[in-house]
């Protein structure tokens, strides 16, 4: 398996913002609405109070890893070169969940894990290995 | 048993519904006409079915994509189109439209519907030579922004990764296997081979052959996804007292529901992956039916990926949680089985017309006209649809002897 693809990910609107915020924090973040709830991915309002006042906070960059998946087939020319690769759901202490892909060993993660969150050049995060 | 209850979709003391006529074109692979093309061969068998003529049609549910309500009317000569609506659910469409179809024959806005779905699920991605490309793919919905900007650069592209966690879950929770999904998965070939239709009609599947297809994406093997094809089915929705002055009579709609996850557009961010949205659809489909699910003489699930088809099964409540592997592997699946499910052999081994192929199967066991896979005295039925990222929807169908 050779390295990830580091490229622009090309969003739009609330999503682009979103990896330029993580940029700039170097940590994954998300939203936050002035009542204190944090969403993600990102929406124009709140779904609790309905509110479209926010800010992006940077998040535990660790989390327990609840479903994986280790794609093994060539499903896109683009990832064709980082096969295998694991796709983990990982849940950080805030509580929010995302899904990340694996730059690591993907045979060696399952349920429970913790792993740490990283994000790259682009704002991508990504799981790695606990420190 | 009660079989006919006095409401529809949860709406009391509207007037009862029913599908009168079912069409379906055979399943290509390499269609060399338009799906529009296809939706029409459908249509005009439907109507066929039915006894109806074009110009019955005073409504049209067309899918979300390839075509309109309105290219369709041009096309069957229907010229004063009353009713349209398009609800966007991925596969679990098909029968949201029956739904809305149903509504709107209750409500008095239509009196003959067709509801047809049909694309080139086989060609879209195998471009060949004679092979005509439609102009207007799939719509894209708002759940679309999701999947390219967030899930995509993860390397998400396709339905075996976005679904995979949700089966791996599936499989930590509640002890569900690959010789569950074998089990079933064997149950469709099986199925296919009474069916003249089928694409793997004369595959048999053994053990062996399923645990040594490769992996796609953990848990999915190639056997465990669905088949793809270039086919169309269409059924036309009237009142259950005009259904019965015409051909093939009318089954009635018991009951239908849709239902999404929360949130629906992002599988990772649920607080409960197996909360699928068939549970809400089968609560909302059940209620007022007259039926509940230990009622159900034979079940159509959308066997988009073969742990999802035990799922639904769950979430139908035809079995306890965790069930449904059992369900599969003691044969009650088959024909002679307690709840003899895609009898036409499904997605998996028949052919793919968004869920709408289980529809027509389902028709014809309760007109008791399903040939070889007949299940013997069938009042009863229910077909699940599943699309999108776990959005569910449900038809309870009966028929009165
Ligand atoms: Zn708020």
């Amino acid at each position: 398996m050779s390295a990830w693809p580091e490229v622009d990910p090309g969003a739009a609107g609330l999503h682009a913002a979103w990896y330029t915020a993580n940029v700039a924090a170097h940590c994954i973040t998300s939203q936050r609405c002035e009542c204190g709830t944090l969403r993600a991915p990102a929406r124009y309002r709140c779904a609790v109070c309905g509110s479209d006042e926010w800010e992006f906070v940077p998040l535990t960059p660790t989390g327990v890893v609840r479903s994986w998946t280790i794609t093994r087939r060539p499903l896109h020319f683009a990832f064709a070169e980082v096969l295998p690769y694991a796709l983990l759901v990982v849940e950080v202490a805030e509580g929010l969940r995302f899904l990340l892909h694996y730059r690591g060993d993907a045979e060696s993660v399952s349920i429970g894990d913790r792993v740490t969150i990283d994000v790259d050049r682009f704002g991508l995060p990504f799981a790695k290995c606990a420190d | 048993m009660a079989r006919h209850g006095d409401l529809v979709g949860g709406h009391p003391g509207v007037t009862l519904t029913a599908i009168a006529g079912v069409g379906e074109t055979p399943f290509y692979r390499g269609a060399t006409r338009l799906p529009v093309e296809l939706m029409l061969d459908a249509a005009l068998a439907a109507l066929d079915d039915a006894g109806l003529q074009r110009t019955d049609i005073d409504g049209i549910c067309p899918p979300p994509g390839y075509t309109s309500a309105e290219e369709l009317a041009v096309n069957l000569g229907v010229r004063d189109l009353a009713f349209s609506a398009t609800s966007s659910l991925g596969g679990a469409s098909s029968l949201a439209a029956i739904r809305n179809a149903s509504l709107a024959v209750a409500g008095g806005a239509a009196s003959c519907v067709l509801v047809v779905v049909g694309w080139n699920g086989y060609s879209w991605l195998r471009p060949r030579e004679g092979v005509p490309v439609p102009r207007h793919g799939l719509t894209l919905t708002s759940a679309q922004e999701v999947v390219t900007d967030v899930m995509v650069p993860q390397g998400a592209i396709g339905p075996p990764q976005f679904y995979a966690p949700i089966a791996n879950r599936y499989r930590h929770e509640r002890g569900i296997d690959e010789h569950d999904a074998a089990a079933f998965a064997m149950a469709m070939r099986r199925h296919a081979a009474r069916n003249d239709l089928a694409v793997m009609g004369d595959r048999p599947l053994t053990l062996e052959e399923y645990l040594a297809s490769p992996m796609v994406s953990d848990p999915f093997r190639v056997l465990d996804c669905c088949l793809e094809t270039d086919s169309a089915a269409a059924v036309l929705v009237t009142s259950v007292e005009r259904a019965h002055d015409l051909r093939n009579g009318g089954v009635t709609i018991l009951g239908a529901g849709e239902g999404r996850p929360d949130p629906p557009d992002d599988v990772a961010g649920r607080a409960d992956l197996l909360n699928i949205g068939l549970c809400a659809a089968a609560r909302r489909a059940f209620a007022g039916s007259g039926v509940g699910p230990d009622d159900l003489d034979t079940v159509g699930v959308y066997d988009c990926f073969t742990y999802l088809a035990l799922l639904q099964l769950e979430a139908l409540g035809v079995c306890d949680r965790g069930g449904a592997g059992d369900l599969a592997r003691s044969g009650a699946l088959d024909l002679g089985g307690s709840l003899p499910t895609n009898t036409h052999g499904g997605l998996l081994s028949q052919g793919h017309t968004w869920g709408m192929n289980h529809v027509v199967e389902i028709v014809r066991q309760l007109r008791g006209t399903a040939g070889a896979s007949q299940v013997v005295g069938a009042e009863v039925g229910a077909v699940t649809g599943w699309g999108d990222f776990g959005d569910g929807t449900l038809l309870v169908l009966g028929v009165e002897r």
